[in-house]
């Protein structure tokens, strides 16, 4: 495994598109972060305590997944890349078997998750040191950087699983983007409250919405309709089920077909 | 006897409606320069994409080095099918460097400098493969199948759009490689490449197997020669050669002839066959691309 993620690593750092999409991402997650503090609606402007332990790790862990879908398209140009240049053909004829092929990839997306993962929980880290009255409490919050790392897991592996199944690239990356939006749409359509056991649905629920939490649910004197809202611990097993499934399905697929 | 390289029985391919390859035999042995002969659509990279493991077979098997199909198989052998598949962006260096850690090369450095001065990129070895001509990105996947010195070499049509210099080259290189004792599969509709450089050949047409034989035997089979000729009364050449036993027209032309004759007719045979007859030929060549014809014979006749 360790000679498989050496050789995805030689083609993945000399990305272009790897390196520009990662460095936005790491400017503007803390950047939007820091910049919560000058928004004020009529009264109301951000309390402090959103830069504190434990809900630093929240607030990051939030903006940061906004980001998923944009990082999941380094994994998207990556995987389908090799089925656009033929080289997924070529590694195969020089002797990497269709499983080294799918596992090797799938271990990028893991590394990659716990890359961007330890440096969202960084950024948490940092802003709760600066902010918080008392540093003891870092430890605290940390399983929100847990359930972020699932959510970009989920991402990352239905990119390269989509990837793999559409097998032309511009239609492949257009579809991807736009994915979150046309399962909604077909949740709406077909399947209503069920929508949120879809997958994309089911890792976006992972990340618990700090400024829902901030609103006062009753604030118009209205209840919120009673919903069944799936907690983190359920949406983190249906995560795993679905990454697992992406990743087999990629497999057991590649495996039957001409390359 | 020698040893068994590749063994192949009864393997097959079908597409939906669509037979590309129907139950094909054949072994080759250590040392062989063997030839996968047949036109365009006739089943050579089919064939040889099932051997690299990136077509699954729909019937039959095969087996290289006597170790089935096992995937570690291929690092033993250099390929290259169809297009050179390279990384746009990296550069001639860093691809090579890619396939040689999928290959499993120790010492990678010094191998991927030898292999680029093999096939003449050494100066171009930091340039991004993108900006590669079509020649050199082919030389690229020669060099790369050359990695590791590896103990067979599968090519298919490896002189596809070069450039004449770019053929002698590659030909003279497969030639070298084969005299160093290494196997070489090589498919290619070009009759004249395969005899060039092949010790055997099989012949395909339309995914059936028509024949397997060494080289000498092929073309000695052959006893055609194919002779073009001009003068100024077409119309008489055309009566004589028809009435003439040994010679039948091969071809129509404008103004000139190509004349099928046996393998030892020369052009002063022709020229003094004409001659008695009163007429002075204006045009006599020994037609250049017989090698070619004789093999559309062949698929014709079989």
């Amino acid at each position: 495994m360790k000679n498989l993620i050496a050789i995805e690593w030689m083609k993945l750092r000399r990305l272009v598109t790897m390196k520009v999409i990662l460095i936005i991402y790491a400017v503007t997650v803390p950047l939007i972060y820091f910049c919560l503090r000058f928004i004020e609606v009529g009264p109301f402007s951000m309390p402090d305590y959103i830069y504190e332990f434990p809900n630093s790790y929240n607030f990051v862990a939030y903006i940061a997944s906004w980001f998923n879908l944009l990082v999941g398209v380094i994994i998207m140009v990556f995987t389908s890349n090799e089925i656009k240049y033929k080289t997924q053909r070529q590694n195969v004829i020089d002797g990497l078997s269709k499983r080294d092929v799918i596992f090797a990839k799938f271990g990028i997306v893991f590394l990659f998750s716990v890359a961007i993962t330890l440096y969202v929980a960084l950024v948490g880290w940092i802003f709760g040191l600066i902010y918080s009255e008392n540093p003891g409490d870092m430890f605290n919050g940390l399983e929100q950087i847990g359930a972020y790392f699932l959510t970009t897991l989920g991402y990352f592996s239905f990119a390269f699983f989509f990837a793999s199944m559409v097998r032309m690239q511009a239609l492949a990356i257009i579809l991807y983007i736009f994915s979150t939006f046309i399962e909604s749409l077909i949740g709406l359509a077909v399947a209503r409250e069920y929508s949120q056991f879809f997958p994309l649905k089911t890792f976006s629920n992972l990340i618990r919405n700090p400024f829902f939490e901030m609103v006062d649910p009753t604030m118009d004197g209205q209840p919120i309709p009673d919903q069944f809202i799936l907690g983190q611990g359920w949406s983190a097993i249906f995560a795993i089920f679905y990454i697992t499934c992406f990743v087999l399905i990629s497999y057991w697929v590649i495996k039957r077909r001409d390359i | 006897m020698a040893e068994k390289v590749l063994s192949i029985k009864g393997l097959s391919k079908n597409y939906k409606d669509f037979a590309a390859v129907k139950s094909i035999s054949f072994d080759v042995e250590q040392e062989m320069v063997f030839g996968l002969l047949g036109p365009n659509g006739s089943g050579k990279t089919t064939t040889l994409g099932m051997l690299m493991g990136v077509i699954r077979p729909s019937g039959g098997e095969f087996s290289w080095f006597d170790n089935g199909q096992k995937d570690e198989n291929r690092r033993r052998i250099g390929s290259l099918l169809e297009t050179p598949n390279f990384y746009p962006y990296l550069t001639a260096w860093q691809n090579l460097e890619v396939v040689a850690k999928i290959k499993g090369i120790d010492s990678p450095k010094e191998t991927i400098d030898r292999v680029l001065k093999i096939v003449g990129l050494s100066n171009r070895s930091d340039s991004k493969f993108k900006t590669f001509s079509l020649g050199m990105k082919q030389r690229l996947a020669i060099g790369a199948t050359l990695l590791g010195d590896p103990e067979v070499l599968v090519l298919d049509e490896p002189t596809n759009g070069l450039d004449p210099q770019g053929i002698a080259e590659i030909r003279e290189l497969i030639i070298r490689i084969g005299k160093s004792g290494k196997t070489i599969v090589i498919a290619s509709h070009i009759l004249d490449e395969i005899q060039k450089v092949c010790t055997h050949a099989a012949i395909l047409r339309d995914g059936k197997l028509l024949q397997v034989s060494t080289i000498d035997a092929l073309i000695g089979n052959q006893d055609v020669r194919l002779i073009k000729v001009g003068a100024e009364e077409m119309s008489k050449v055309k009566s004589i050669i028809n009435e003439a036993p040994n010679y039948s027209i091969y071809k129509e032309g404008e103004d000139s002839l190509i004349i099928r004759c046996t393998r030892e007719t020369t052009a002063a045979d022709m020229n003094k066959f004409f001659f008695d007859h009163g007429i002075v030929l204006n045009q006599l060549s020994v037609f250049s691309e017989s090698l070619e014809n004789q093999f559309l014979e062949i698929i014709k006749n079989s």
